[in-house]
């Protein structure tokens, strides 16, 4: 029909499967996130670290750059578990920061103006509005974590024949490894925008809960005689999940088990503020 | 014979918030093709709605909407389903046309064929010209209308329209109420119409249900009452010796209000109003104005409102 008869009339058409609906949050919210140039400027940011570590592989493999430059590369960064971890670590602190700028938003954008009752009139529950909202962030954090690591295994595995035979392992660790942030990030900062729906304090409360939260622990262990707050210190969690999964040595003295114990708790925490704060209508008892 | 399922019925119906009951023993079967929901503010016509949306749960006897339990079966429900809410609700930054192509690709619709058809509500709700500009820059009016498409948009069977004039000016409202008629007179969509405005209600609806104090004070067929009350006359009196409402008892009217100079006459069908002229020759009565007119949904509202206060 033409839009100019200007006639309502009903659809008896085909529909999408309801099982994918939640996709289709993810798809917008993904779409939202990405027409932000702060997201573009961290994506571009995000790339440096990766391609300072494909010239690195490169250099390795290409002998008569490493006469022109008279390095030691091979014996300063050797191309093993450790070269992995460490890429994989600063590129979870731009996801940290990729989340804190545009994690927020995606939520508070549709708590701010009532969009809720909205999304939920229609065959979407509410697990499925939070599971297509984390979709977009770990998407975008993904793009920055695990899918540009394992390029760089790739990369590596293309230029050394047979290095991935004995390192076939590192493939899995950097994609498990990134899998524990990334939810951890996603649930906790739409956690915060769903508790403060407004964008700017909830991405400064976000930043905050990651810096105040081991801090308050300390201040608590110096009365307590106690060493607890390293569970709630996130960088020492992901070291502690991390190490195994490269075969590394572990320095902080937060077991890999404590350390999945945390992660646990604040990924159900979280989850459990989300579902009780995304609601189409807020009953006040 | 109509076999369809009633659009909504009730039975016990039920719903407590905190410990609070809202709504208590709701029992009705409503199948208007366009209905009303009356009730004075917090009378539960709101909560009535979230609750057949799926938002509270039905904590006493059952709802059926469409055929479909509104508990067991909300996903089936939902996607038959269209939701204009009382408050402003847009997601902030998008465009109309984007938001309301989002709703329809949330309602299932493939993601071409949402785009079609959120142009294609946007102008027929008049936001053609509008539909690329962010919604949080609309008026008030415009932000209406735009609710009104994404309730549209994926074609519903039934469409829940909360207090739709709210807020809009004369010219908008009539606009408005004329959109609902139109999508009402297609007959392919069901209407539930919460209002306030007894206006709007009579207006648009052929079927009222009145809420007071979260139950069911009566429940009104419109069309039916305006057919029975066909006879139904108003006139205004001048002189004579004030026996003419006897006179008028005597050949089988009803007198439903006796003063003076005014009288309300429920006429049975063998009187003529040319034997009311009659009487007044005979008794010297100049009949000053003489009006057929029904029971209006003001008398019908107030009725149910003084009922249940004496009932209760």
């Amino acid at each position: 029909m033409a839009v100019h008869s200007h006639v309502f009339h009903p659809y008896a058409g085909a529909r999408t499967s309801p099982r994918n609906r939640w996709m289709v949050v993810a798809r917008y919210a993904l779409s939202e996130a990405l027409a932000l140039k702060k997201t573009i400027a961290l994506l571009v940011m995000a790339a440096f670290p990766l391609l300072g570590g494909a010239v690195v592989i490169y250099l390795h493999h290409n002998l008569e750059a490493i006469k022109i430059l008279e390095l030691p590369l091979k014996a300063l960064v050797p191309i093993d578990a450790k070269f992995f971890y460490w890429i994989l670590t600063i590129q979870c602190y731009i996801a940290f920061l990729l989340t804190a700028t545009v994690g927020a938003r995606v939520l508070v954008n549709d708590l701010r103006d009532n969009a809720l009752p909205l999304y939920l009139s229609r065959p979407l529950t509410r697990v499925e509005y939070v599971l297509g909202k984390t979709a977009a962030i770990a998407t975008l954090t993904s793009l920055v974590t695990w899918v540009p690591s394992l390029l760089l295994v790739g990369l590596q595995a293309t230029l050394e024949r047979g290095w991935i035979v004995d390192n076939w392992w590192l493939a899995p660790a950097i994609f498990l490894g990134a899998w524990t942030a990334i939810p951890l990030f996603a649930l906790v900062c739409l956690a915060v925008a769903a508790v403060l729906r407004r964008r700017a304090a909830s991405e400064a409360a976000f930043v905050a809960l990651f810096i105040v939260v081991p801090l308050i622990a300390r201040v608590v262990d110096q009365f307590l005689h106690m060493q607890w707050w390293i569970r709630f210190f996130v960088p020492a969690i992901f070291e502690s999940l991390w190490t195994p999964l490269f075969r590394l040595q572990q320095s902080n003295g937060l077991s890999a088990g404590g350390a999945l114990v945390s992660l646990v708790v604040a990924l159900v925490l979280a989850s459990t503020v989300l579902l009780r704060r995304v609601r189409a209508w807020e009953v006040i008892r | 014979m109509d076999t369809s399922p009633p659009v909504i019925a009730l039975e016990g119906f039920g719903v407590k918030l905190g410990k609070r009951w809202i709504l208590q023993e709701l029992t009705a079967e409503l199948k208007g093709r366009s209905i009303g929901l009356l009730g004075p503010n917090g009378a539960g016509k709101t909560t009535l709605i979230n609750t057949l949306l799926g938002f509270h749960s039905v904590d006493a006897g059952r709802a059926r909407m469409l055929g479909h339990d509104v508990a067991q079966e909300r996903r089936a429900l939902a996607a038959q389903v269209g939701y204009m809410p009382e408050r402003d609700a847009f997601v902030a930054g998008m465009t109309g046309i984007h938001f309301v192509r989002l709703m329809g690709e949330l309602a299932g619709l493939p993601s071409q064929v949402a785009l079609e058809r959120a142009h294609e509500a946007l102008f027929f709700v008049g936001l053609g010209e509008a539909r690329y500009r962010a919604v949080d820059t609309y008026s008030m009016g415009m932000k209406q209308m735009a609710k009104l498409a994404q309730a549209l948009v994926h074609g519903p069977r039934l469409l829940f329209l909360d207090e739709p004039t709210n807020g809009l000016d004369p010219g908008a409202r009539q606009r408005m109420l004329d959109l609902v008629k139109a999508i009402r007179d297609r007959g392919e969509t069901r209407i539930v119409l919460s209002s306030h405005l007894l206006k709007d209600v009579e207006t648009v609806c052929d079927e009222v249900v009145v809420l007071k104090a979260g139950r069911i004070a009566t429940v009104c067929d419109l069309e039916a009452e305006r057919r029975a009350n066909q006879s139904f006359l108003e006139l205004e009196l001048r002189g004579g010796n004030g026996h003419f409402a006897e006179a008028a008892a005597q050949l089988g009217c009803e007198c439903l209000v006796h003063s003076k100079r005014r009288l309300k006459l429920l006429l049975p069908p063998q009187v003529q109003v040319q034997q009311l002229y009659a009487i007044a020759a005979e008794q010297g009565v100049q009949i000053r104005r003489l009006q057929a007119r029904r029971d209006s949904l003001e008398d019908i509202f107030l009725k149910a409102m003084e009922e249940r206060d004496g009932g209760s």
